[in-house]
C-alpha cells in the first residue's frame, strides 16, 4: 500500500516541521561574545608552516640515520 | 546586531540539523564576517551579506564533516499535547519527525530553498536574490526537494505499514 502525499500535505507538514524545530531559537549570549570579541583561530598560519615543519623533521632524521650509520662503520672497520 | 545574529543562528541550526555544528559554523561565519568587514560595500543589507557568508560557511562545513546529527530528538522539539490533550495529532508528529530524516538526504542547496520559502517566507525572485541564482533555479530546486522528500516520506511509511 502506498500513501501518497499532495503538495498541499507536504507545504503543511514542512511548515509545522520548521515551526516546531527552530521557532524561538535564538543565539546563545556566550556564542555570541565569544565569536563578536574572541581572535579568530590562527588556522592559516599553522597550516602553511606544516609542511616545511615536516620536510625538516624528515630532513634531520636522514641526517641523524645517516650519521649513526657512519658511526657504526667506523667502529666495526676498527 | 542580536536580530541579525538570532536570524543567522535560526538559519544555522535548520540547515546544519543540529546545534552542535550550527555553533561551530556561527563562529566561523562572524569571524569571517569580523575579518571583511571593511571590504564590505554595502551592495546587499547586512543581514543578507551575512547570510551569504553563513551560507558558504555551512557549504564548506559539510564537505569538511560528513556527519549529521539529527534536528529532532524523540520527544524534543516536536508538537506536545496541551494540558487538556488537545491540538496534538500523533500521526502528524511522528510525520514531522520522518520529515526531519527526509531533510538529511537533501542536499544543503535544496534545504536553503525549503528554508527560506517555507519558514521565512520569501518570494522566488527574493530567495534568487539571495542564492545568486536565477528564479527558474529556485523552482527547480524546490520541486526537486519536495519530490524528494515526498519518495522518502512514502517510502518510509510504506515500510511502518508493512
Amino acid at each position: 500500500m502506498t500513501i501518497e502525499y499532495s503538495d498541499n500535505e507536504l507545504d503543511q507538514l514542512l511548515r509545522t516541521h520548521y515551526h516546531a524545530a527552530v521557532d524561538g531559537v535564538t543565539v546563545p549570549e556566550h556564542l555570541l561574545r565569544q565569536a563578536l570579541t574572541e581572535p579568530e583561530p590562527q588556522r592559516g598560519r599553522t597550516v602553511r608552516w606544516t609542511p616545511v615543519l615536516a620536510f625538516a623533521l624528515a630532513g634531520t632524521s636522514f641526517l641523524i640515520i645517516l650519521a649513526s650509520s657512519r658511526a657504526v662503520e667506523v667502529l666495526l672497520s676498527l | 546586531m542580536n536580530s541579525c545574529a538570532d536570524e543567522i543562528y535560526t538559519y544555522l541550526v535548520a540547515r546544519m540539523g543540529n546545534r552542535f555544528d550550527a555553533d561551530d559554523v556561527f563562529q566561523s561565519t562572524f569571524f569571517k564576517v569580523r575579518h571583511f568587514l571593511p571590504s564590505f560595500r554595502g551592495d546587499s543589507s547586512p543581514t543578507t551579506w551575512v547570510m551569504r557568508i553563513a551560507m558558504n560557511e555551512a557549504s564548506s562545513f559539510r564537505e569538511r564533516k560528513g556527519r549529521e546529527l539529527p534536528l529532532l530528538t524523540p520527544g524534543d522539539a516536536l508538537p506536545q499535547p496541551g494540558s487538556d490533550g488537545r491540538g496534538y495529532d500523533p500521526v502528524q508528529a511522528e510525520t514531522v519527525q520522518d520529515v526531519a530524516a527526509g531533510m538529511r538526504h537533501l542536499s544543503g542547496d535544496l534545504r536553503d530553498v525549503l528554508y527560506f520559502y517555507y519558514y521565512k517566507e520569501m518570494s522566488y525572485e527574493k530567495i534568487a536574490g539571495l542564492i545568486g541564482k536565477p528564479v527558474g533555479t529556485v523552482k527547480s530546486r524546490l520541486f526537486r526537494a519536495k519530490e524528494a522528500l515526498k519518495a522518502f516520506l512514502e517510502a518510509h511509511r510504506d515500510h511502518r505499514i508493512q
